[in-house]
């Protein structure tokens, strides 16, 4: 409806169709929560696997709108391009000067969307990832505040943090001199870790650059963090670790970028840009050309890390990677004392086994779909370092991957096979892995059990006797 | 008067220094033979038997002026780490001695280097050479050549085994020396007594090198090269006595039978012991065995098919897909292409082909086997943990144990897998950020660092099986890429705590 709406500021030739097909897509929503009938009780699994039909049905309906308004010609295109904008990823072949202003207001609010999506899932994820507690917790204990005592007013808490965030990235953009609607389209896409960029290429411009850093890092940041920032707890927010860690990594990167590309104040804004943009998985992209061998290798692996658990940014989250730095110290010492008996602590409490054994299991998903990726996207006809890069700038949700020199790669070069291989991808980064895959686990199951092809191919062979 | 001279009586407790000295000694015994060998062509004999007279001085030194202690965990970790460090150090001798590495315009401490990286390629079974057209392999003498193939042969089955076998007095401790130093997650017991433990593995080990001596040179191999490249098959090193390694015969006999040795050296010796025992092969009925042979598999026909499309005619697409699978999936290194550019360079192949090469780079071969990797039991564990965590989201109330085949396995080995697996990647990262932030290119870089701690050899991007590891790393790059090679064979553990122990214990203290 947004994009109808956004579509007359050109030629409007979509608004009908965008009002259309918005209107189908709320009356298909509103009758899918009335008519089924609800279970009663939900299970964690049944709620995963409605946000995974959620997402899936979001990336289906994306590309179907894009093929009804002639954006793009294929199927396999439009999927890629409804699963880049819906899982914010950006990692997008459009030439975004050629489209409509409504293509572009869809295209941005698919990713607003997409990131809300992404922190309620964190809601309903993050709890059996040792992080949930934070977001939703009954017993404050170890005098942290959670953002709220149950999932439900976490929800609400999120869109307060969410909404006025954006308004005032919007306020900001504008100010800064792009107009109210490119201003808009970049807030959206700033707020949510999506990285589409209005058309023109606003980010030339010097005041827009440092408002995206800004941006960007606070969309990297956990919910918690600027919630409790915004109840006046600094003191409190200091001493996350987590929070220490992310800044950190921007910082040290942007001093390895400034020591390959130059000093000065416009080095430090480009080094600061590029790597905020990695850290935080938005993904906005200003040419690193001529970048020396170590650079594309970090830049990488911040993107893989991704931004703190509990925000909009993807990858692997820095909790989880703070988890298994400590389960990898601790497994160390068993070797030297096997039957050591110690629990890891995560900002100041104990996190119990089942957590730590989850958060290496995600980890362990997390590198299989980036390795499953890789070899689709090699066999594909990417080339084996171009691969790695879109496969983890896919399951970061990351927007363009970088080639060996730090060049932008342009993925409206990469062949059918490429684009369809992402999208799994990108779903199941931006799902945090355990949803999608255990809904796909759930899908393989609920199919051996019809086929049952071990016993058919028995009872075949008895047959034949 | 009876005993030992009383300058040869131990002075000292130290297990670290006794086991190493047993070590060195058969350090020296290896030179000694060596240098017999070099008599023939009469090249680098001197520097061989001077290598053997130091190293075995230093052994004796170690092994008879020192008693063993009483091991604890700590010290059976200090104790194989250091006699790998030693060895390694001491495996540069003949190598420095016979100037082998010296070129005009290069200075001692690149020699050096260039020879410690042999030295640790070569005992730790990784195959990586600084050999090229700079310096070729084949220019060598037969001394020197013979002498690089047996320190693979030696650091195959383990060092620390070996003295094991000999060395009666170590009793029980013994299997935790074996333990730490064999890949895997434990230790099979071949016989009551650990002694006998390792004489059989170790004797399991010599029948299939001659056996493979035997295949090689009724395929048309030389008596020489035929045993020279079974003590690195069995090894799964890589090594070659060849600048074009296997592509310098271009024989399709010569492959066959490496690939049958490099499928058995991957395997577990353990379930080659069980299968002499009851004397009818029982491999298939072991689940790690299966999956290995299942993803070589694979990997043959995904390759091959890739190959085939990329314009290969079936024939020649299955003979490169087959030595190369199998070379890199148990961790071996050979090369069978016949010069750059030619069916077997698989750094040329399409990318498809390269990133399943990679994956079989990081699988590795079988526990209890010679191979490097992570290993395909581990990664099964880890698979079976992972579908545990999902159906658990699934069923938070039921209670899942993982499997292995009809095994249920412990906890504690389930963790310790986990752990391992992230202790491993973590090096794996560290290693590609060392070696980019010393000048390698990221492909190049990630993938030596991956081939290094798997005791691969070659790798993709510029480190192929056609070139030399001067042209792709730096030389601290490739000190780099030495240390990430002992710390992958003894399976990162042993290496880091042997650091890490002293430190605690001195922490203590104060």
């Amino acid at each position: 409806m947004f994009a109808g709406l956004a579509d007359l500021l050109g030629d409007a030739d979509h608004t009908a169709l965008l009002l259309v097909g918005g209107s189908l897509g709320a009356l298909l929503g509103v009758g899918l929560i009335r008519l089924p009938v609800r279970p009663p009780r939900h299970r964690d699994a049944d709620i995963l696997g409605g946000l995974t039909a959620a997402f899936v049905a979001a990336v289906i309906a994306a590309a179907s709108m894009l093929l009804a308004t002639g954006t793009v010609d294929t199927v396999d295109s439009a999927l890629h391009e409804g699963a880049a904008a819906v899982t914010t990823t950006a990692l997008s072949g459009l030439d975004v000067d050629t489209l409509d202003p409504g293509i572009q207001g869809f295209r941005a609010s698919l990713q607003w969307l997409g990131g809300l999506a992404a922190l309620l899932l964190g809601v309903a994820v993050l709890p059996s990832l040792g992080a949930g507690r934070d977001l939703a917790d009954r017993v404050a204990g170890g005098g942290l505040r959670p953002l709220a005592p149950s999932g439900g007013k976490a929800a609400r808490h999120i869109l307060l943090i969410y909404v006025p965030s954006s308004v005032v990235l919007w306020a900001a953009y504008a100010l800064a001199g792009i107009g109210i609607f490119d201003g808009l389209l970049m807030a959206m896409a700033t707020v949510s870790t999506g990285g589409f960029v209005a058309a023109g290429d606003p980010l030339n411009d010097v005041a827009v650059q440092w408002i995206a850093i800004v941006g960007m890092t606070i969309a990297g940041t956990s919910l918690v963090i600027l919630w409790r920032l915004a109840q006046g707890h600094v003191g409190g927010v200091l001493r996350s670790l987590e929070l220490r860690i992310y800044l950190t990594l921007i910082l040290a990167t942007s001093a390895l970028l400034v020591t390959n590309g130059g000093g000065g104040l416009d080095g430090l804004r480009r080094a600061l840009f590029t790597a905020a943009a990695a850290a935080s998985t938005t993904g906005f992209p200003i040419a690193g050309d001529g970048w020396v061998p170590l650079i594309p290798v970090v830049v990488l692996l911040i993107t893989a890390v991704g931004g703190m658990a509990g925000s909009t940014a993807g990858g692997f989250h820095l909790l989880p990677l703070l988890a298994l730095v400590r389960t990898s110290r601790r497994e160390l010492m068993r070797q030297l004392h096997p039957s050591l008996v110690s629990r890891i602590r995560l900002g100041g409490r104990a996190v119990d086994e089942a957590t730590v054994e989850r958060m290496i299991v995600q980890q362990f998903l997390f590198v299989a779909v980036v390795a499953t990726t890789i070899l689709l996207a090699a066999i594909g006809g990417l080339e084996v370092f171009d691969a790695i890069g879109a496969a983890v700038h896919a399951t970061a949700t990351a927007g363009p991957a970088r080639a060996v020199d730090g060049t932008v790669i342009e993925p409206s070069s990469w062949s059918r096979p490429v684009r369809l291989a992402l999208v799994p991808a990108m779903i199941a980064g931006r799902m945090a892995i355990y949803p999608a895959l255990m809904t796909f686990g759930v899908l393989v199951t609920v199919a051996g059990n019809r086929v049952r092809p071990r016993r058919r191919l028995r009872a075949f062979r008895e047959r034949s006797r | 008067m009876t005993g030992r001279p009383r300058s040869l009586r131990p002075v000292g407790t130290s297990t670290t220094l006794h086991v190493a000295g047993m070590a060195l000694q058969f350090v020296a015994g290896s030179m000694v033979v060596c240098g017999v060998i070099a008599l023939v062509d009469g090249r680098d004999a001197a520097a061989l038997f001077s290598a053997a007279v130091i190293a075995g001085m230093l052994g004796a030194l170690g092994h008879r002026g020192t008693r063993l202690g009483e091991l604890d965990r700590a010290d059976i970790f200090s104790a194989v780490g250091a006699t790998w460090l030693l060895v390694s150090v001491v495996g540069t001798l003949p190598y420095l001695l016979a100037g082998t590495f010296d070129r005009p315009g290069i200075g001692l401490p690149v020699v050096l280097a260039d020879a410690l990286f042999e030295s640790v390629s070569g005992y730790s079974c990784t195959g990586s050479t600084v050999f090229g057209a700079h310096n070729p392999i084949e220019a060598q003498g037969a001394g020197i050549l013979f002498y690089r193939q047996l320190t693979q042969w030696l650091g195959g089955m383990g060092i620390v085994v070996l003295v094991v076998a000999v060395l009666p007095s170590l009793r029980a401790s013994g299997l935790g020396l074996i333990g730490a130093e064999a890949p895997g997650t434990g230790t099979d017991r071949l016989a009551p007594k650990v002694i006998d433990t390792a004489r059989q593995f170790w004797l399991l080990y010599f029948g299939l090198t001659v056996f493979v001596s035997v295949g090689l040179f009724l395929a048309g191999m030389g008596a020489f090269d035929a045993v020279s490249h079974a003590l690195t098959t069995a090894s799964t090193g890589g090594f070659s006595t060849r600048d074009g390694s296997i592509g310098h015969w271009d024989s399709v006999p010569v492959e066959a039978v490496l690939i049958a040795a490099m499928v058995l050296g991957g395997a577990s010796f353990a379930l080659h012991a069980a299968s002499l025992a009851r004397r009818r092969p029982t491999h298939f009925a072991h689940p790690e065995f299966r999956a290995y042979i299942t993803v070589l598999g694979g990997g043959i026909v995904a390759v091959t098919a890739l190959l085939v499309h990329d314009g290969l005619s079936l024939g020649r697409a299955i003979r490169a897909a087959t030595f190369n699978v199998v070379t890199l999936g148990t961790s071996s290194g050979f090369g069978n292409t016949t010069g750059p550019g030619t069916d077997g360079d698989f750094v040329l192949w399409p990318g498809g082909t390269q990133v399943i090469l990679l994956v079989l780079l990081v699988f590795g071969g079988c526990t209890g086997s010679t191979a490097g990797g992570v290993k395909i039991m581990r990664l099964q564990v880890g698979m079976a943990d992972a579908l545990r965590s999902l159906r658990s989201f699934r069923r938070p109330r039921g209670v899942f144990s993982v499997f292995h085949g009809r095994t249920v396995l412990p906890e504690s080995l389930v963790e310790r897998v986990a752990g391992f697996m992230v202790v491993y990647g973590m090096f794996v990262v560290l290693g590609t950020l060392a070696l980019t932030a010393l000048g390698a290119e990221p492909l190049t870089a990630a993938t030596g660092a991956i081939g290094s701690l798997g005791n691969m050899g070659p790798t993709l991007g510029e480190a192929g099986p056609t070139a030399s590891f001067t042209e792709a790393f730096s030389t601290p790059a490739r000190l780099v890429l030495a240390a990430l090679m002992v710390v992958g064979r003894l399976e990162i553990f042993p290496m880091v705590l042997m650091v890490v122990a002293p430190y605690r214990a001195v922490r203590r203290r104060r």
